[in-house]
């Protein structure tokens, strides 16, 4: 408890502040802007961050993500537009509650429950991670093969309807990361004879490809949503509604916690979950979906004590749980903090420092959030034919800025055309990147594993754990998408 | 009349003097290299000592040239990513690669070499480590005698850390096999990305045995030093005996140092040369260094050339053999 204290007290100092303020201000504008999520926030405000120092730039990102999702829930609200998916849920009833003219007490819902969310999520994590680290020695190539195995199928089945998209996307994406040299023996894959292949396609372009350019060339094609005036008469939610809120806050973050420690278990997924559970399980469940306030506490709830949950194998294992943890990953590599056991151990003061720093993020968006709703709401209003092509051009500036490279540039650009497709048809993002970060990590386990001796699989029950994990994931799958229908 | 009109070209004239003279002040700054980031390829996984080292070293170099100087890694693939990164990279010396024995010398044992030693500009060398030979921390060997006696005891189920098959560390293991007396079929390699992600795998019982520097997993007693490879003992580890002390003479140390593309200025070269000289003079980059078990050793561009090319020759014959 002392080192969270001290972590705590090391996100104040004023330079670490400034980065949470200002990611957290970035982001909730990046948030707000319609059709733009947490992940495409991430993605486009990435090659941003990597002139910060190492802290100042998970700090950084950490709030851009954080800023965002507020971002969403408040545009989900006052206008119903989603910034991505998982704000779909608090706008069931968050809209409704703004249609009846209680548009404040909705977003002070909202906060209230998003905050207190993160704060659990943070303390558990600070609770929960040195020991995770410490059990992650105990992971050798036969866990991470399984872990691996685990995640794909988890993340091809839970982010899209269909599994088999899903897993061919998967698929797509081990094969694109394979161009290059291997792991091993440096030989050159995939390459065709060119030299620009064998460095291979950088996760950073890929992802401001898919979720940034993709996402913008979406939006242009699409409809804006309303954009009515929306009057705040009263924030302060009433004691009912607060007790309300709070008891259903609560039942989604003591489900999404867990959960959320789990690959493919995005909040978006989770707030799908917790929304549907808390319908069920309610004393009124025909007030959901006309302005329930239960119903927008739970979503928002659900969303951050996800994020948290998301947070902790990340740190621990080294292993994303979905498409933003997965270039939160990149960040740390990219200053040689290499995720796993050994970040607890010996950067125990940078863990500490981030670690605070979701605390105090928290608290600024609380603060930050509420009082500026009018200019939320004005700069959602930006007309899309100003705010698409000046978001593609940061997606461009960014893409290239990463390795000052024109390979890159192009990667972006066709990954954007790739990304804006696939969504068009339905067809999911998330197992593409995910198979970016674990495919090095399968075919490197695989091949240790098989150096070992094969039979080493029989000895290890987290192996086969794993594995009956996957083969559940995939049967819960179809139960998930059938009850969100 | 005319007066205003003499005023203001006085004025015009001034500004364009300053202008003038600002202009001059800044050029040859512009000219001089640095004048913007430099990046470091280090063609390893972070956490382990190359790593490390390159850290150390970009930090105290960034503060001398007055540009950041970036660390990225570019792990795997035998090296062979990050060294081609770097040699295709223009000539400028903004992109310079961490030369280990990895990168260079010990590519000449590879059958089919793949890279071209002579092909680079070699800039000055700037300290030198021998690997650490490292258990897991309850293992029951307390010296490598023990460890080549279950080795000798027990063909085929000896596990050891391989970073591709042509690192230093990787040199250290087979030279401590071949001098040891051990058949290398009747041990098994498991191959990592570096000795980051290896030593943890180590730490966690998956492997038997690893190499590596000097890491925060032995202080919390994950890991178990059994001796040091190269001629001296570590500061940072007076107890731990050398490879030659404990009965079995392996000598190599890896050297560390930079180098770049073919073409590399003259210019770039002598400031290198300047920054690294005073870096591997100074008392705080020796204490840093030494904690994770290298030591200063400084050698100018020129002569780290061939002291490099020497070395790749006297590795290829000794593999050979």
């Amino acid at each position: 408890m002392d080192a969270f204290l001290a972590g705590i007290l090391a996100a104040c100092s004023p330079q670490n502040l400034a980065f949470a303020f200002m990611g957290c201000l970035i982001g909730t504008i990046v948030g707000v802007l319609p059709g733009i999520g947490a992940v495409s926030a991430v993605a486009i405000l990435f090659p941003f961050t990597v002139y910060l120092p190492p802290e100042g730039m998970i700090i950084a990102l950490i709030s851009i993500y954080y800023g965002s999702m507020y971002g969403g829930s408040t545009t989900a609200i006052l206008m119903k537009v989603p910034g991505e998916v998982s704000s779909i849920v608090t706008a069931i009833d968050g809209y409704e509650m703004t249609k009846q003219g209680r548009a404040g007490p909705a977003l002070a819902i909202a906060a209230i429950a998003s905050f207190l969310a993160g704060i659990i999520g943070t303390i558990l994590v600070a609770t929960l991670g040195p020991s995770t680290a410490r059990l992650a020695l105990g992971f050798g190539p036969a866990e991470y093969l399984g872990l691996s195995i685990f995640s794909l199928t988890a993340i091809a089945a839970l982010s899209g309807r269909s599994l088999l998209r899903g897993a061919i996307i998967a698929v797509v994406g081990l094969i694109l990361v394979s161009v290059g040299y291997d792991e091993a023996a440096g030989l050159a894959r995939l390459t065709f004879g060119t030299t620009a292949l064998q460095q291979g396609f950088n996760i950073v372009p890929v992802m401001i490809g898919l979720f940034g350019l993709g996402e913008m060339l979406r939006i242009y094609e699409e409809e804006t949503g309303h954009f009515s005036k929306v009057r705040i008469e009263k924030l302060m939610p009433s004691r009912e509604e607060c007790a309300l809120g709070l008891a259903a806050g609560a039942r989604a973050t003591a489900l999404s916690f867990p959960l959320g420690l789990l690959p493919g278990m995005l909040p978006s997924v989770l707030s799908f979950l917790a929304y549907t559970l808390e319908k069920h399980f309610s004393k009124t469940p025909e007030k959901f979906g006309k302005g329930a306030v239960a119903g927008v506490a739970a979503a928002e709830a659900s969303n951050n004590a996800a994020a948290m949950g998301n947070l902790l194998p990340l740190m621990a294992l080294g292993v994303p749980t979905g498409p933003t943890m997965a270039l939160i990953l990149g960040a740390l590599t990219v200053y040689g903090l290499a995720p796993g056991p050994m970040l607890f151990i010996a950067q125990a003061d940078f863990v500490w420092t981030v670690i605070g720093s979701f605390f105090v993020a928290n608290v600024i968006l609380l603060v930050l959030n509420l009082p500026l709703v009018g200019v939320w709401v004005r700069i959602a209003a930006i007309p899309k034919a100003i705010l698409t092509p000046a978001v593609m051009v940061l997606c461009l500036v960014g893409a290239f800025s990463v390795r000052n490279s024109m390979f890159d540039l192009w990667v972006c650009v066709v990954f954007g055309f790739l990304g804006w497709l696939l969504t068009r048809a339905k067809w999911p993002l998330a197992p593409l990147v995910l198979a970016y970060v674990l495919g090095p990590m399968l075919e490197s386990s695989a091949r240790q594993v098989i150096e070992l001796s094969p039979l080493v699989l029989l000895e290890r029950p987290l192996f086969w754990m794993f594995i009956v994990l996957a083969a559940l994931s995939l049967w819960f799958s179809r139960r998930l998408w059938r009850a969100i229908e | 009349m005319n007066t205003s009109i003499l005023n203001r070209l006085r004025r015009c004239f001034s500004l364009l003097f300053i202008s003038a003279l600002a202009g001059l002040s800044v050029l040859p700054a512009q000219a001089a290299w640095p004048e913007r980031a430099i990046e470091i390829i280090v063609a390893y996984a972070p956490g382990g000592g190359s790593d490390a080292i390159a850290r150390i070293a970009a930090r105290i170099m960034s503060r001398e040239l007055g540009v950041p100087v970036n660390v990225v890694n570019m792990p795997g693939g035998n090296q062979l990513p990050g060294i081609e990164a770097v040699m295709r990279a223009a000539p400028d010396g903004y992109t310079l690669l961490l030369e280990t024995p990895a990168t260079s010398s010990i590519k000449a044992t590879i059958p089919d070499n793949p890279v071209d030693l002579q092909a680079r500009t070699y800039g000055p060398l700037m300290a030198a480590q021998g690997a650490l030979i490292m258990v897991k921390g309850d293992s029951p060997w307390n010296s490598v005698s023990d460890m080549v006696d279950f080795i000798k005891n027990n063909p085929g189920s000896f596990t050891y850390v391989r970073l591709g098959g042509s690192t230093y560390s990787d040199l250290v293991t087979q030279g401590l096999f071949s001098v040891a007396g051990i058949d290398p079929q009747t041990v098994k390699p498991v191959d990592y990305s570096g000795n980051g992600p290896g030593n943890i795998a180590v730490a966690g019982g998956h492997v038997m045995m690893s190499g590596g520097s000097i890491n925060p997993l032995i202080s919390s007693g994950d890991l178990k030093v059994l001796a040091i490879a190269g001629p001296e003992r570590a500061t940072a580890l007076p107890d731990v005996p050398t490879l030659a002390e404990s009965g079995y003479p392996v000598d190599f140390v890896a050297y560390f140092g930079f180098s770049g593309p073919v073409g590399l200025p003259e210019e770039v070269l002598n400031r290198l040369d300047e920054v690294v000289q005073k870096m591997s003079g100074d008392d705080s980059f020796r204490k840093e260094i030494e904690a994770i078990g290298f030591y200063p050793r400084f050698l100018p561009a020129k002569e780290a050339r061939t002291y490099i090319l020497d070395e790749a020759e006297e590795y290829r014959a000794l593999a050979k053999r």
